[in-house]
Parts: C-alpha cells; structure tokens; sequence
C-alpha cells in the first residue's frame, strides 16, 4: 500500500488561483465552495518586504482529527492514507470542520447558482455540475478533496497538479523513497504546515526561497 | 402500435475530449474541451502543444462559465434611446439578423465617402482579427482602424523598438539558460504577458535552477515577490535607471560585448558632426574605422580586420567618432548615478550593483553548443512591457531597457533577451511555409520581413500628409494617436490637416475602448460619438456598446468558432527555444448556442451583400502571405465568383500551409500540427547578418520632415521634436514635474493574473477569486504613506487627478508599495447594465488618465498611463 | 493578517448547550440538594424537574442544527474517539435516567417520595450522568485544538460553574413560579446561586486573560472584547448574565430574583454563543509567512 502525498513548490507557485478553479471545475463544486485555496500571505517591512501564496487543500493528514472528532464513522482513512467522507454516513454535525486545522471541509446546504438574476432554468453546465454535485455528495454533508479519487482511478493527475502552470504541484507516493514527491521533500527540505498540531500531512511545502 | 416514440431508446452517450485553442487571453493556450451529452462540462490544457504545454490558468477553466454566461448577447438588437453617452440605457430591443443586416448594408451604402469607415478590434481575440476585417477593409475601401487599447498602452513604443531591435513584438528571457533577468514593469511568466503558461513554467524552471530576477517595479508585484530583489522606482521613470546602468557599464566596469557591438550593431559606425552616418561617396555606405589599418572602410566591407569602437578620426575632411564612442561620453556626461537616483528613488549603490552583476552574469565570451552549433551564453536579460513603455518616454525607454541586452551580446543568443515570438521561421518540412526572417537593409539595419501592423517599424514610415482620422500617417513611427481622436480637439485637428472626409461608419470588434483607452468620457464625447452609426460584434453588452453602439451583433465565443491558426505569426502565444513550432487552430466544441454567428461568416455574408466579395477574396489572398509569411499557391486562392464560407478559407490556409493533405477535417482531429524547431531559428542573431542600431541616426531626419508637415498644417508644436534625436534619452512626464503641489502621489494600474484587462469580470468564478484576493477590488497604498496620511486599512478614499477627475474605493495598506505610489489594478469598475456581476466592482483605473499632446510620447505617440493624483478620506479630510 | 472566526457552529449549537446546561446543571443541583435533608426535597424535585425536557428540547434543537438528521441515529457510532458519539451517549443515558426519576418521583407515580434509598440510587447515577453532561459540553469544545480559544482546560470548568449557576437559578424561577414558598432553603439556592455567578465571573475573567497568549485567541478575546462580539458580551453575557441577576437577586424580593433567575439563564445561553463565535482557527505557518484559514 502506498501512503498518497502532495507536494506544493513554493518556490515555484506565482499564485495564480489556477489549481482553486481547477478544481471547482473538476469536483463541480457550488457557488461560494472551494476545496483547493490560494491564501496570499505577506511579510517584512518595506522595502524589503515580500510576500507569497499558500496554496491550501486537504492534507490527508495521517493522524486525521476529522477522523477522530467524527461520531457517525463517516470519515474513514483509506489503505492509501486518504482520508474519505461516506456522504451517506455523515450527519453533517460539522464537528470535523471545528477540528480541521487546514480549513479543508466544507458544507453544501443547497445548490446556488451563479447567475442568481437570470430567468429560467439553470443553464446546461450549471444544471449538469448540480446532477454530477447530488450525485457524488448532495447536501448538509461534511465534503472535501479526496485528491481527485475519480480523475485517478480513471488514470489521470489530480486536476489542480494538472492545471498548475508552474508545475508547483505534485502528487505520489510518500513512502517509496524514489518517488518524485519522496526525493523532492528530502532534497529540497519540505515541511508540513503546523506539524505542531500531531496530525502529520501527507501534504508538504518546499520553501518559497 | 406502430407510432412509438423512440424515447425507450438508450441514448447514445456521448463523453468526448476535443481539441482547441483557448480565447480567454491573447495566449492562446491549447486545450481539450469535455463534452458529454452536448454539453461543455470542462476545459483543460492539451499536453499535446507546446503552446500552453498542457497547462491551463484560472481564466480558461472558467470559460465554461463564458460559454454558457446568461449576460451573454445571443440576439441582434437595436438601440432605440437616440441619446448616446457614457452611462446611457440604449434601450435595446431584440431584431431579426434580416433587419439588423439590412440596415448595417443601407449605412455602409449611403455614405458620404467610404474612407470615413473605422475599423476598431480588442487585442483579446487577435488571432480572429487578422483576416475577416482586414479583408473587407482593403474591398470596401478604407484605412483607418484601431485595436483598442493596445498601442497606447502597450503597443507604441514596445512593440516598436522591439521590431527594431529583434524583429519581434516582444522580448522575453531565454530561461532555459538565462540566469539573470532585469524586469522593468513587466509580468512576464508570471500570469500576464505572452505566452503566459509556457513561460510561467519556463521561469519556475529557471528560478529553481537558481536564476535570479531584479524587479523594478512601484509595486511589490508577483514577479517581484518571486524574484531576487525588488527595487521600487518611481513610475515612468526606467530609462533613466537604464542610462544610469549603462554608464556603470561602459564607464565604471569598461567591459561589453565587443564581438557583438562590431559585428551586430551600428556602433562601429561613424557619425561626423551632423550627426549623420560619415558615408562613403561612391557606394553611400556609412563608414567603420578599421583599427588595425588605420583607415576607414563601409560596414560591410571584409577587410575590415578590427572595427574601431572608440577613439576620433578624421574621414574625407570631417572629424568623426564611431557611434558607440558618442553614446559612452553621452551617458557618463548626462546620466551619473546621483542624477539618476533623483530621478528614479533608486539608490545609486543599487543601480551601481545591479549593473555590475548585470555584466558579471552576461559571462561575455562563453559559448555553448547546441545541436552542434557553438553560439554565443550570454545568461543576463533585461525586459519590459506595458510598466515601462506607458509613458511619455515610451519609445526610449524601452529602447534604454534593451540596450542593456545589446551591450552585453544578450539578443536571440542563448541566455540572453529573446524576441518573442521568434522572428525566424523556416516554416513546415513539407510546404516550407510559414516563412519569415529578418533580413538587412542597405544600410546594413535590420528589417523584419512581415509585421502585424499595416507599416513596419524599420524603416520608418515616410511621413506624409495625413489622410487618417487618428493622422497617423504623418508620423514615421506612430501605431496610434489617441491624443488626437480621444481630444475635443479632433475636429479641429481634422479640419486643420485638411482631412477630407469625416468619420461616419464604425466596425466595432469586441474592443471596449471606453474603458480601455483611457477617460471614458473624453474618448465617448470627442471620439465614438462622432460617428453617425456604428455596429458592434461582441459576446456582451459592455460600456462601449450601451454607450455608442446602434446595432449589437451576437459574436458566438472563440468555443464556438472557426480559426486557420492561433499561433503564427507568433507574436503572442508561441513557445520560444529548443521544442517545437506549433501551428494550432480552433475550432467549435458546440455549435453557436441562439443565434449568436461567428463574425468571419457576418463578414462575408456582408461583403456579398455590398457586391464586393471578389475584391474581399482577392484580399484574403493578399493578407495570407503578409500573415503567415511564405507566397500563396494558386491552387489554394480563393477564386473570384466563388461561394466561399469562413470554413472553406480555414480549409485553403490550412492546406495551403501545411500540406495537401492537412486540411480541415484532418486538423480537427488533433487541433494541431507540430515539428521541430531548429537552433537557426531560435538562437538566430548570429545565422542572419543584419545589424541593430544603438545610434538612431535616421531618427532626426525623420522628425524634421514629420514637422515640415506639422508646420504646413499650422501645427508645429504638436509634438516636441526634441524627442527625434539620435542618442537615448530620458524625458519626463508631466507626473514628474508637479513637485510641490498637492498632487503628491502616482497612480498606476497593473494586471491580476486572472482577469482580461476589462473582459472577464463578469465571469462568476472570476469574480469569486476578485472577493477572495485582496489586490483586487482595493487599491494598494503604502502603509506608511497611509499612517501618514490618517488613513486607516479599508477606509474609502477619493483618488483625484490634477483636472479633477475622481474615482473611489476602498484602499488597503501595504508594505509592498513605493511610498509616492497607489496601484490600482486592472481595468475594473464596470457600469454596463449588461454585466450586472462586475458592476461597481474594484476601480476604474483608466479614468485617471490624461490625454492630450502633453501627455503623448512625441517619438511613438503612446499615451501616458502614469497620473499624479492627491487622496483623501470620502466625506471628508 | 485578517483572522475570521468559524461560522458554523453559532446559536443553534449555543441553544443546545445552554439547554444541556440548564437541565443538567438544575438535576445535578436537584438530587444534591436532596441528599442534604427532607426539607430540601421540595425544591430538589424541581431539579429533576428540568432534567429530561430541556434535554429532550436541546436534542431537537440540536437536531436541526445538522445538515443530515436523517442520520442521527448514527450519533454514537464512534465514542471511542469522537465526543460528540460520547456526548450522545450520555445524553441519552441522563435523558433515560432522568425521565425515570422523574415518572417514578414528580409524575404520574410518586414512589420515589418514600423510596429514600432507592431515590437516592437513582440520584446519584443520574447526578453522575448530568455531571459527566456538564462536562462533555465543555470537553467538546476542548477537542477541537485547532481553536485555541476552546482549546483550554480553563473552559469547560466555566461550562461548569455556569451549568450549575444556571441550573440553580433555574429551580430558583421554577419555585417561585410555582408559588413555592420563599422558604430558607429557597433563599440559601438563590445565595449559592449567586456565589456560583461571581465564581463564573471570576472564572470569565481567567479565560479571556490566559487566552491572551496565542495570536489567534487574543483575536477572538478581542473579537469578543471589543469587536463583533463586544455588544453580545458586555451586553448580554456580563450585564444580563452576571451583574443584573447578582444585584437583582442580593435585592431579594421574590420578582427581583425571579428577574435575576432569569437573566442568569439567559447570561449562560449568551456566554455559549460567543464562545462558539468567537472561535479562531489557528493560522497556518509556512516559514515566515502566515494565513489565515478560510471562513469556515
Ligand atoms: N486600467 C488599465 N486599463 C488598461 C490596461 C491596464 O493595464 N490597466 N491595459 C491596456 C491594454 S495593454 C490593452 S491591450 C487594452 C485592451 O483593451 P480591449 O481590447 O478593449 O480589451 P477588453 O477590455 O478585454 O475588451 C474586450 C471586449 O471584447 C469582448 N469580447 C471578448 N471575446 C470576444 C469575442 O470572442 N468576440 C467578440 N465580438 N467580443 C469579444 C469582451 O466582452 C470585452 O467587452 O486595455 C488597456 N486598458
Ligand atoms: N492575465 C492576463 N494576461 C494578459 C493580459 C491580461 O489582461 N490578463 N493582457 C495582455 C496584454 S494586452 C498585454 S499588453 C500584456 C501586458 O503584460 P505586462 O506588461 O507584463 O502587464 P502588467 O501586469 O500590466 O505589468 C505591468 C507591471 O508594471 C508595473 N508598473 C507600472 N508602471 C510602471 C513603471 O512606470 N515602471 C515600472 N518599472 N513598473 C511599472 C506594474 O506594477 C506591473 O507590475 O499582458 C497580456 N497578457
Ligand atoms: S496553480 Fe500552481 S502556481 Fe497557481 S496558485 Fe496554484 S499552486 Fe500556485
Ligand atoms: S486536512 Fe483536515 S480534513 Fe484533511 S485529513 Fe487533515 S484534518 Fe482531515
Ligand atoms: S459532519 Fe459528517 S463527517 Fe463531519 S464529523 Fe459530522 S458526521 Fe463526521
Ligand atoms: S487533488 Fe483534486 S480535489 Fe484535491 S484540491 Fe486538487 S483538484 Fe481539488
Ligand atoms: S493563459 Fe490565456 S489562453 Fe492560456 S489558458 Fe489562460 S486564458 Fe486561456
Ligand atoms: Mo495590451
């Protein structure tokens, strides 16, 4: 079994929100939801001041608080170290998003549409991304990234690493030492956000200088 | 029962990817378009081209939103409220294409002289403008038109020195060896500029690799905050901060690219004291100093042993200097550092510093081998755009900026400043088309073989008698004068040149150019609405249409059309170094939703209604060559009294171009055709044996016939013909000359990466991330300057100009801001009532902005972007 | 750096918990009370009283506070980690608890009233469950450690202290409204009751200044000081919960301190809802530059 990770190139990200709407547009995720966040940060006085986007999604974390605050057994850790919401076991108490520390899940309690002043039926894209969105997930339930479980099980990169035009995303196996994500932490000195908090990320950030 | 319906009948589902070229941006990224059922329900990046290299940005995901955006146009209407003006209901009420069509016919008929049509298109789209307007141009009969925006903005003197220099429309760093880049007011690889996705990779390679980026910038921009050093500088002022660094270079360090200066430029060049070329009296070549045998010899004589840089001579009885000799002395007489660390803000240390590692990076005398050929490294670069060219200085500045390039040896060689997209083509294996390169004139300059423009940039145009309505064609190297249509001097200007007709017909493309160019009112009231009727194809009702527009035509978006090719010529979009030409087209991925029409079709249909399809199609044959470079083959020209459709044309230039075989149906399969490109073509310099000028030595001649003009006209003082000398120079805008009052701050504008200047605000997924990013909808301000001012974070300020335009909103204090500054990004603040999500949103930049001869860059005729403006607290101090 | 404070978990939750509070707080009072003598019997019914009904309503409430009730059942899935699973699970064992004592004591039976031992028995596995109530509405806070503002020890005793301020409070407006006498016992509750408050007070007091240390929880203290939060607090949570009924009751008349009883009430309502409000998440740290979370 591998442990499934994530690697976000600071160095390399320009902060272009490419992997936020990327993944709106691959998850068919409604108005106002996002599971891929861009929060720009700055730092420094001027003029040496400086400043740089953080890039934020679903750590994976190895030690999920979301897991452990859950009282419906809905979130569940796979053999691969995603952690997975059962839209079906989920009560939607919202107890795991108090306990997330990466601001990786979020609520759906009705579909909204974009165009909230139009007349008239949702337009094709919108009424499709709402089928595939009650499909997948419906509403009042805990959602978040699952690092595109479909797009991979059809073969494909997760669609915010396949988007990102700086190639500041990537996705592997954290414990084959020879991966590309494995040799990147080691080489370029990655590190977890908050490690302080125990949960352990699969995801890692290698520093923006 | 025998009448069932079929409805038990499993559909067929359908779930395609299809390949195409994005529009969201004039990069023009391929992508594969999802579609399932009829549906678009994704768009991705191609990882098949280069163009883009399988990556997409926010704007092209959010598309889909475009396509299927219920603020669209998807009928033709008409105005019926006769009152037009910035802000006015035009009271559309919905027509039949039949009217609409009609009566754009009766107009175009019933004019009074056919010259007075204006043609005016959007730089988004550019791919699409090439053929179908150009075309109808040249069959109805008129010159003037205008892609709106660009040109003043960025097009003027950019694009200009960038022809002169390196036979290319822009300049990028070559990041696949460089290792040291100078940005001045430029986003390149960092979300806005060309080719924005491959270099946006391109850069983070390099940036990996350890190259190190000096910003200077007002603004802690992206490309600042990722690069090595951010060095705030007072706007408008780079060329100064560039003479400052040559004058290190040349006088303090004493090191250049000899090789290069001699072989490839003018500054072995003689100049006497005219300061004209010293010219040999049989041939009429200017003359070089041979060192080693000590006489002077013309340029391209292959004797010369050793051409002479420095030193005094006396040839034929006048004393002379090589012209790179004139521009040493020049800039350490006029540009030391303490001179320009006043005008700039840039310490002189700095500037100092940054030249000296400038030199060391450029590693003169290295070479490396590539595919065999050993050629020039020269890591450093220094680039620019829209930050340093939107000003009074334009031309120069610019100019100023790539000099830094050419001193060093760091043109088109590996390492160095690359014109992009690359000049040099020698076109598919199988059709050698298309095919351009640069090649020499006479006097040994080089001169780019087609040009997007109607005139190219060297040599310069002959200045004449103007006939355009902008007066164009007066200037040798004007693209666009907005200083004359967008002022209420126009009519003045149009009856003292004589012009002798008036503007009546305007064709408008997309193009939102109340917004775009630069007051909205000045450009609606002394310009649009000088015109008796005008037409518009747009995907939106947007501030140009609700303000002037008569007739508004549904364009179906770019995932609903047609195009022969968005990636040559490769001005925009075309990847640079060792991989691969692309030629990419587009194509529709569902068919024109209502009644929306693909404009190239309107086009025609309009040229067959006016009776002049067979000039139309005899000048499609024409702009073919000029824009893909290479003859047409006669088995391809389109053939007087045919029927052709838009898709026939694709067809032809397709196979015409790529091979018999390669025609539509079989590009529609891939979206694409690729080859390898070749270091010839890439690294070109040194395989084509043209010069480029440090030494503008044709520039004097060419302003003193453009004022013999001016002055027959009664306006001599148009321009300030000081500007037309033959050594850079930094001038001023009138920003920088209002010390001591209370206009105490620049303003300037600056693109998010996830918008299209005023196109994409609209877009809902667009507009999310604007309320999420806080450079957006604020204004950025300098947290000191703010304290300093009693302003707190999001307090809503007036910003006012010297003339009393204002514009408001709420302001967010920074550290990454130069303290004299407030930036204000993009093009926001939309009023159409067409775009009701963008309405309000963020500030309307454009509105700040001053036209008028002062405000004109008297080389270029480029529009100061830059304004002082004074701030303070809404209802009051 | 702009910290927003979490946003789904506001009134109903609030509502939810000061209801447990109220009926947990007034049963735990209620079966103490009664261990302390007959004459304390009458008003120990009260308690008990409150027990099962403000449970049963917290959990509706609580009820339509998720996004899917649909499965509630599965509430108590997972009490080997989750405290909302253990939550529920001794909530349902007080409700079970306290109704029986209740059917067998107040209504329709009333064998309980001689059954002193077995009264007793059930007192005090009910009082057991009713404190471990109290505590679990604290601790449930307290599990969510990226906030730090709940993230303290110091939060669940004032939980606590407020629980059992407004349960005894709680009895206090029951006896009077039920026309009890203004009896010793009665005037002695209302005294405790007092005395919890100002312990509570003193409690607040230690809360907001310990969750001075980290960023983010001095940016919900100050969210809850001097921000959104200020009106609520000094308002409702230390001019209606605190000050009003401690003056009001030390007035002593039966209407003044049926006043107090119920502004104490509504104080440990308020006092939830902005704890929950003022909940800040951690930023997150890369290197030296630092983002806030989403709204979430
Ligand atoms: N404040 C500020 N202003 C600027 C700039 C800046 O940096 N800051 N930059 C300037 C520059 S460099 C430029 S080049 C100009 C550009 O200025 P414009 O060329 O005017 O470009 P847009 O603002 O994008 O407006 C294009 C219009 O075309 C429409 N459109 C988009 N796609 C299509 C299509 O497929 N068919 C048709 N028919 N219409 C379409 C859109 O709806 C939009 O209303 O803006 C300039 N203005
Ligand atoms: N995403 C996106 N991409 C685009 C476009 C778009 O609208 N959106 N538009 C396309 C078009 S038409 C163009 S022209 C290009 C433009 O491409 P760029 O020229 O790269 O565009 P900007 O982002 O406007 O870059 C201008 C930079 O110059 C800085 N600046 C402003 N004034 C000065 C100055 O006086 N001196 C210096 N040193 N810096 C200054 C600004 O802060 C800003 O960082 O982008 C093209 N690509
Ligand atoms: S797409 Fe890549 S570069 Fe852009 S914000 Fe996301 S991680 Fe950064
Ligand atoms: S980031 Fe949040 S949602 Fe994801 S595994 Fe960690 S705790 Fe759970
Ligand atoms: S919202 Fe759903 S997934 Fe989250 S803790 Fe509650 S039951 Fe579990
Ligand atoms: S891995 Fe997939 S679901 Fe997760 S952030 Fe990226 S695109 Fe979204
Ligand atoms: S850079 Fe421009 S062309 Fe490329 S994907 Fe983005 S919007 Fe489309
Ligand atoms: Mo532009």
């Amino acid at each position: 079994m591998a442990r499934y990770g994530f690697v976000v190139d600071l160095k390399r990200c320009y902060g272009c929100y490419s992997c936020q709407v990327a993944c709106k547009a691959a998850n068919n995720t409604p108005m106002g939801i996002d599971w891929a966040w861009c929060r720009p940060s700055e730092t420094g006085k001027y003029p040496s001041a400086t400043r740089q986007m953080i890039p934020l999604l679903c750590q994976q974390c190895a030690n999920p608080p979301c897991m452990e605050v859950c009282p419906t057994g809905a979130t569940t850790q796979d053999e691969n170290g995603i952690v997975h919401v059962d839209p079906d076991k989920c009560m939607g108490c919202k107890y795991c998003i108090m306990a997330c520390p990466y601001g990786a899940r979020q609520t759906v309690s009705g579909w909204k549409t974009y165009f909230p002043d139009a007349e008239g039926d949702l337009d094709p894209f919108e009424a499709y991304a709402k089928k595939e969105w009650e499909k997948t997930w419906g509403y009042g339930v805990a959602t978040k990234c699952d690092f595109c479980h479909d797009r991979r099980a059809e073969g494909k990169l997760p669609a915010c690493v396949e988007a990102c035009p700086a190639k500041a995303r990537y996705f592997g196996d954290l414990d084959d030492p020879t991966s590309e994500v494995s040799v990147l932490i080691r080489r370029e000195r990655g590190f977890q956000l908050n490690p302080e908090l125990g949960t352990d990320p699969s995801c890692y950030y290698l520093p923006p200088r | 029962m025998s009448t069932t319906t079929t409805t038990n009948e499993p559909r067929v589902k359908e779930d395609v990817w299809i390949p195409t070229s994005c529009g969201g941006c004039y990069a023009q990224c391929g992508v594969l378009v999802h579609r399932v059922d009829g549906t678009v329900v994704g768009i991705e990046g191609n990882p098949d081209t280069p163009a883009g290299s399988g990556r997409i940005c926010a704007k092209g995901t959010a598309q889909v939103m475009t396509l299927y955006d219920r603020h669209r146009i998807n009928y033709p209407v008409k105005r019926t409220n006769p009152e037009k003006g910035v802000g006015v209901d035009p009271k559309w009420e919905r027509i039949s294409w039949e009217e609409a069509m009609d009566t754009i016919v009766e107009k175009l008929q019933g004019m009074d002289d056919r010259r007075g049509a204006y043609f005016q298109a959007t730089t988004v789209q550019t791919s699409e403008i090439r053929f179908a307007v150009p075309a109808f141009m040249k069959a109805f009969g008129f010159k003037n038109y205008w892609v709106s925006g660009g040109g003043l903005w960025c097009g003027n003197g950019a694009h200009f020195m960038n022809g002169i220099m390196h036979a290319a429309w822009s300049i990028i760093p070559d990041w696949h060896h460089n290792n040291y880049t100078l940005y001045f007011g430029c986003s390149k690889g960092h979300g806005a500029g060309h080719a924005a996705l491959q270099t946006a990779q391109w850069v983070a390679d390099a940036r990996a690799r350890g190259m190190k980026a000096v910003v200077f910038d007002p603004f802690l921009s992206t490309q600042a905050s990722k690069g090595h050093e951010w060095v705030p500088i007072r706007v408008g002022t780079d060329g100064a901060a560039a003479l400052g660094m040559i004058n290190v270079i040349l006088n303090e360090v004493g090191e250049w690219d000899d090789k290069y200066l001699k072989l490839r430029t003018n500054a072995p060049y003689l100049i006497g004291p005219d300061e004209h070329y010293v010219r040999d009296p049989e041939t009429n070549k200017p003359l070089v100093w041979d060192a080693e045998e000590e006489r002077a010899k013309t340029f391209d004589d292959d004797s010369v042993k050793d051409f002479a840089l420095l030193g005094t001579y006396e040839v034929n009885g006048v004393t002379c200097h090589p012209s790179f000799q004139l521009l040493k002395d020049h800039v350490k007489k006029n540009y030391p550092l303490d001179k320009v660390e006043k005008i700039t803000s840039v310490p002189a240390e700095t500037l100092r510093q940054i030249a000296r590692d400038f030199v060391k990076h450029a590693q003169i005398g290295s070479t490396i081998v590539i595919d065999g050929k050993e050629l020039p490294l020269r890591p450093s670069a220094a680039i620019f755009f829209r930050g340093s060219q939107g000003h009074v200085n334009s031309g120069w500045n610019c100019l100023e900026i790539d000099m830094l390039n050419h001193i060093v040896g760091a043109a088109d060689v590996p390492g160095g400043a690359m014109g992009h997209g690359p000049p040099v083509c020698h076109g598919h294996p199988t059709t050698g088309k298309p095919e351009t390169t640069p090649y020499a004139c006479p006097d040994g300059l080089m001169e780019v073989k087609g040009w997007v423009y109607d005139h190219k940039p060297y040599p310069l145009r002959e200045p004449k008698a103007p006939v355009r309505l902008d007066l164009q064609d007066m200037f040798p190297c004007s693209v666009y004068n907005a200083f004359t249509i967008c002022t209420d001097r126009w009519e003045e200007y149009l009856e003292d040149f004589k012009i002798p007709y008036k503007p009546e017909v305007m064709i408008n493309f997309g193009s939102n150019s109340v917004m775009t160019m630069a007051n909205a009112e000045d450009v609606t009231e002394n310009f649009l609405k000088k015109f008796k009727f005008v037409f518009s194809f747009n995907i939106y009702q947007n501030e140009f249409t609700e303000a002037v527009a008569d007739i508004v035509l549904p364009d179906a978006c770019f995932l609903e059309r047609y195009t022969p090719c968005v990636t040559f010529p490769s001005t925009f979009s075309h990847p640079t170094g060792m991989d691969h030409w692309v030629w990419q087209i587009r194509q529709p991925v569902v068919e024109a939703l209502f009644e929306r029409r693909d404009f190239n079709e309107v086009m025609i249909d309009l040229a067959k209604r006016l009776g002049i399809q067979d000039t139309y199609y005899d000048a499609i044959n024409n702009l073919i060559p000029i824009r893909y470079g290479g003859e047409m083959s006669e088995r391809y020209k389109l053939k007087p009294g045919g029927e052709y459709t838009w898709t026939d044309i694709v067809d032809a230039v397709l196979r015409d171009r790529l091979g018999d075989e390669m025609g539509l149906d079989e590009l529609k399969k891939t979206g694409l055709e690729k080859w390898p490109t070749k270091v010839e073509e890439m690294y070109w310099r040194w395989f084509q044996p043209a010069r480029v000028p440090i030494y503008f030595e044709y520039f004097k001649e060419f302003g003193e016939k453009s004022r013999k003009i001016a002055k027959q006209f009664g306006h001599e003082h148009i321009m300030d013909w000081s500007f037309y000398k033959p050594l850079a120079e930094w001038f001023p805008c009138p920003s920088h000359e209002m010390e001591g009052t209370d206009f105490d701050l620049w303003a300037f504008s600056w693109r998010p990466s996830f918008h299209t200047q005023s196109s994409t605000q609209n877009n809902p997924w667009l507009d999310e991330l604007s309320m999420q990013d806080p450079y957006v909808y604020l204004m950025q301000l300098n947290a000191e300057t703010g304290r300093k001012k009693g302003l707190k974070d999001k307090d809503v300020v007036i910003v006012e100009n010297s003339i009393g335009r204002k514009i408001e909103g709420p302001i967010r204090l920074v550290e990454g801001m130069h303290p004299e500054h407030i930036g204000i990004a993009g093009c926001h603040g939309h009023w159409a009532r067409g775009t009701p999500l963008s309405k309000g949103k963020g500030q309307f930049y454009d509105d700040l902005i001053i036209v008028d001869e002062a405000h004109t860059d008297s080389l270029t005729q480029g529009t100061d972007a830059c304004v002082k403006v004074k701030i303070y607290k809404k209802n009051g101090r | 750096m702009m910290f927003k404070a979490q946003t789904k978990w506001r009134w109903g939750v609030a509502a939810y918990l000061a209801l447990v509070a109220l009926g947990a707080g007034a049963y735990l009072v209620g079966v103490l009370a009664d261990m302390r003598g007959p004459e304390w019997a009458s008003l120990a019914k009260l308690g008990v009283v409150f027990g099962f009904p403000c449970c049963a309503l917290g959990g509706l409430v609580k009820l339509t506070q998720l996004g899917k009730p649909s499965v509630a059942w599965r509430a108590w899935m997972r009490p080997g980690t989750s405290w909302i699973a253990r939550g529920s699970l001794i909530l349902v064992a007080f409700m079970l608890v306290s109704f029986i004592h209740f059917v067998l004591w107040v209504w329709p039976s009333h064998v309980l009233t001689d059954a002193i031992e077995a009264r007793f028995v059930l007192g005090f596995i009910g009082g057991l469950c009713a404190l471990a109530l109290i505590l679990y509405s604290g601790i449930l806070l307290t599990a969510a450690r990226p906030i730090a503002f709940w993230s303290t020890a110091v939060l669940p005793v004032l939980f606590f202290l407020s629980a059992l301020a407004s349960g005894t409070l709680g009895i206090v407006l029951l006896g009077i409204l039920t026309g009890e006498e203004f009896s010793w016992p009665l005037t002695r509750l209302m005294q405790g009751g007092i005395a919890l408050l100002v312990f509570q007070g003193i409690t607040l007091a230690i809360y907001l200044q310990s969750s001075h240390r980290v960023p983010e929880a001095r940016a919900s203290v100050s969210l809850v000081l001097a921000g959104e939060l200020a009106g609520l607090f000094w308002f409702g949570v230390v001019g209606v919960g605190l000050v009003l009924p401690i003056v009001l009751g030390l007035v002593g008349t039966p209407v003044s301190t049926a006043v107090a009883a119920a502004c104490g009430i509504l104080g440990s309502f308020f006092l939830r809802q902005v704890v929950l409000a003022g909940g800040i998440h951690a930023p997150l740290r890369a290197g030296s530059f630092e983002v806030a979370l989403p709204i979430v």
